[in-house]
């Protein structure tokens, strides 16, 4: 298939660059994660977190 | 062997015990070198038989475990098990299985029903009332795996705690600073960390002198130590909080519970001494603090109704994040430390079958070198 | 005498067995010469055992093209990306545990109420540990420390460099010859003078005379609002 030999020529082919991508990747999922988890965290906890109440606080006093 | 359908009859002291086409492969026959082997008697001919002297050797062991009836039904099941590893298994086989199959579940059973007869309800020393009462199972907003604290209740429950507890209780290991973001804004908290006195640094007479609150430091203690907080409660020890919720039992449960489980009258036979309160919660009924929750006690900032209930339920939660200001972050993390770990385990057990396929695939020939 | 009577009837029972029936002799015999030939096996085959067996049933389809290879290469490649990406955050952890926790963070700013400082005046404050100079400069001095050459400085830096906004000059009272604390509004330059050895620091807090190598070090400051000044 086009596709998949397309990937395995570019990222499988050496093993030095299918390390580097593994190890980049890591990077790029740790930060695709984080947000994830906490966009999926903050919809759970909807209107009990600080960040969902302190406009009250901030503009009353300030 | 399989094709074998002799009958083997074990028979101890009280006649026939067990039954079976068998073949002649093992038996519950006692004889020498081999109490419970299987020995492939394919030619018919009886072993040897001796007989051993109590307490001569290993078979002789046997002989004597086997007077025991339950042995004896045992250690049958064991040989038979044993011969009729390499026979088909028949119809009968499966049910004399069965059978001591159930013996064994009964034996294990009763042992264990003896046990718990002898050992299951210890004496206690306290009655149910002396232990205090179990506080019900209730619905905090942050019970979930996945819940954080409800922070506006934290906010109220802070002045619950300022404005009611503080006057006993102290709060030793909460710092002002931990209330940023928390509940309050910075500025709220440089406020209110103001409104109380600290020592100063000796200045330049060696003297100290009082300086006004900050971030950094820690809520103050109502007493300066606990002889003056003891004099102060007729000998009364109130307890530091900020750890109260992880050292009772039942946690947020139990506290909710002593706060608002005052009656107006203690029940009929309970004695208290003199100077302290009936709690059916607290451990003994009588508890040297009072009712101190009373309906529109506080005013709250956000405009909920104060009531018993609700003043109890913010000062508890506010009292558990007290013990555990990490809880929001440690189920976030717990989240994605199970997200992770769950799916690095479907994962390696992928790349094991991968690894193993061509292992348990594959086939050794041995070719004969050509003579 | 228990076990003797239980020998004695096993005795009785082999006596009975030995006169087992005939057709069951044949079938032990017929076994044992069965036996003999090989040992029981429950994986014995008619088949010819020097051909390698068909595997197909069992391998994948596709089985070597690009498509399946990059399959096996994702999955791996997720196991160590996942790995990699869990261990870089336990590492990260454990490192973060180095830094200066929370209560000692709180304690290394400090924050000056600017409003109670006349101009003209000093004000030492302690911050970790050292004396902190604070003047709140005349106009007139900020021209004196602004007309200076610094060319002729030993160690050149303009005033400008040295404050955040001219009529407030905070920098650490500190001596950077030998560590004695400068006195203030003293000295030929009109600003702090050293006890210990004889350093003259100008109104900038620059070094203009004695041993002292350095100008008074200024530290990181905010101005956190109109009034109040955060250090650190």
């Amino acid at each position: 298939m086009a596709v998949s030999s397309i990937i395995y020529n570019t990222f499988m082919r050496r093993n030095s660059v299918f390390v580097g991508t593994i190890l980049f990747g890591a990077f790029a999922f740790e930060m695709g994660f984080d947000s994830t988890i906490d966009k999926v965290w903050d919809r759970l906890n909807a209107g009990k977190q600080w960040k969902d109440i302190k406009h009250s606080y901030v503009t009353s006093e300030e | 062997m399989g094709k074998q359908t002799s009958t083997v009859s074990v028979y101890l002291e009280d006649g026939p015990l067990l039954e079976a086409p068998d073949g002649p492969a093992g038996t519950a026959i006692v004889h020498q070198n081999s109490s419970f082997s299987v020995e492939p008697s394919t030619h018919c001919i009886p072993p040897p038989i001796i007989p051993v002297p109590i307490g001569g050797s290993n078979s002789a062991m046997v002989n004597r475990l086997s007077s025991s009836p339950l042995l004896k039904r045992i250690s049958s099941t064991i040989s038979r098990s044993f011969s009729s590893s390499a026979a088909k298994e028949s119809g009968s086989e499966v049910s004399r299985n069965a059978r001591a199959a159930i013996v064994a579940t009964v034996a294990t059973g009763g042992l264990a029903a003896w046990y718990v007869h002898l050992y299951g309800n210890p004496i206690k020393a306290v009655t149910v009332a002396e232990h205090g009462l179990h506080p019900a199972s209730y619905p905090w907003p942050h019970n979930g795996w996945l819940d954080t604290f409800d922070h506006a209740s934290l906010r109220r429950g802070f002045t619950v705690y300022k404005e009611v507890c503080a006057a006993c209780h102290s709060l030793n290991l909460v710092a002002w600073r931990t209330l940023v973001g928390v509940t309050h804004t910075a500025d709220e908290v440089r406020a209110l960390a103001e409104e109380y006195e600290y020592d100063s640094e000796p200045n330049d007479e060696g003297e100290i002198e009082k300086r006004p609150g900050k971030l950094s430091d820690y809520i103050p203690s109502p007493y300066p130590n606990e002889q003056a907080a003891r004099a102060a409660n007729q000998g009364a020890l109130p307890p530091d909080l900020s750890l109260i919720i992880k050292a009772r039992h039942g946690g947020c449960d139990y506290v909710f519970s002593l706060l608002t489980g005052y009656p107006d009258d203690p029940p009929a036979g309970a004695s208290i001494a003199s100077g302290l309160n009936y709690n059916p919660y607290f451990p003994g009924g009588g508890i040297a603090m009072a009712r101190v929750l009373f309906d529109g006690l506080v005013e709250y900032d956000d405009g909920t109704p104060a009531t018993t209930s609700q003043m109890a339920k913010d000062v508890t939660s506010f009292l558990n994040w007290a013990a555990e200001p990490e809880h929001d972050e440690r189920k976030k993390t717990g989240l994605k430390v199970l997200i992770i770990t769950g799916s690095l385990w479907a994962i390696s057990l992928w790349v094991k079958r991968f690894k193993w396929a061509p292992i348990k695939t594959r086939k050794i020939l041995y070719k004969p070198p050509k003579v | 005498m228990a076990s003797r009577s239980i020998i004695r009837t096993a005795q009785n029972v082999l006596a009975s067995r030995l006169g087992c029936s005939a057709v069951a002799r044949r079938a032990s015999r017929s076994v044992a010469s069965f036996d003999q030939k090989r040992f029981a096996s429950n994986f014995y085959t008619t088949d010819n055992t020097y051909k390698v067996p068909d595997f197909s049933h069992y391998t994948k389809d596709g089985k070597g093209d690009d498509n399946s290879r990059v399959y096996s290469y994702f999955m791996i490649g997720s196991l160590g990306l996942l790995s990699a990406a869990g261990a870089k955050a336990t590492v990260q952890d454990f490192l973060s545990n180095m830094a200066a926790s929370a209560d000692v963070l709180a304690l290394a700013k400090v924050e000056v109420d600017l409003a109670s400082i006349p101009e003209g005046k000093n004000v030492i404050i302690k911050w970790r540990g050292k004396p902190v100079f604070i003047r709140h400069r005349t106009p007139h001095e900020i021209d004196e420390a602004r007309a200076v050459d610094i060319k002729t400085l030993r160690d050149p830096q303009s005033d400008e460099d040295r404050v955040q906004k001219a009529e407030w000059l905070v920098m650490l009272g500190v001596c950077t010859h030998l560590g004695c604390v400068p006195i203030g509004e003293s000295g030929d330059f009109g600003g702090w003078f050293c006890p210990c050895h004889g350093s003259h620091y100008d109104i900038s807090g620059r070094i203009r005379k004695g041993p002292a190598p350095l100008n008074l070090e200024v530290p990181e400051y905010e101005f956190s609002s109109e009034e109040s000044l955060t250090i650190g």
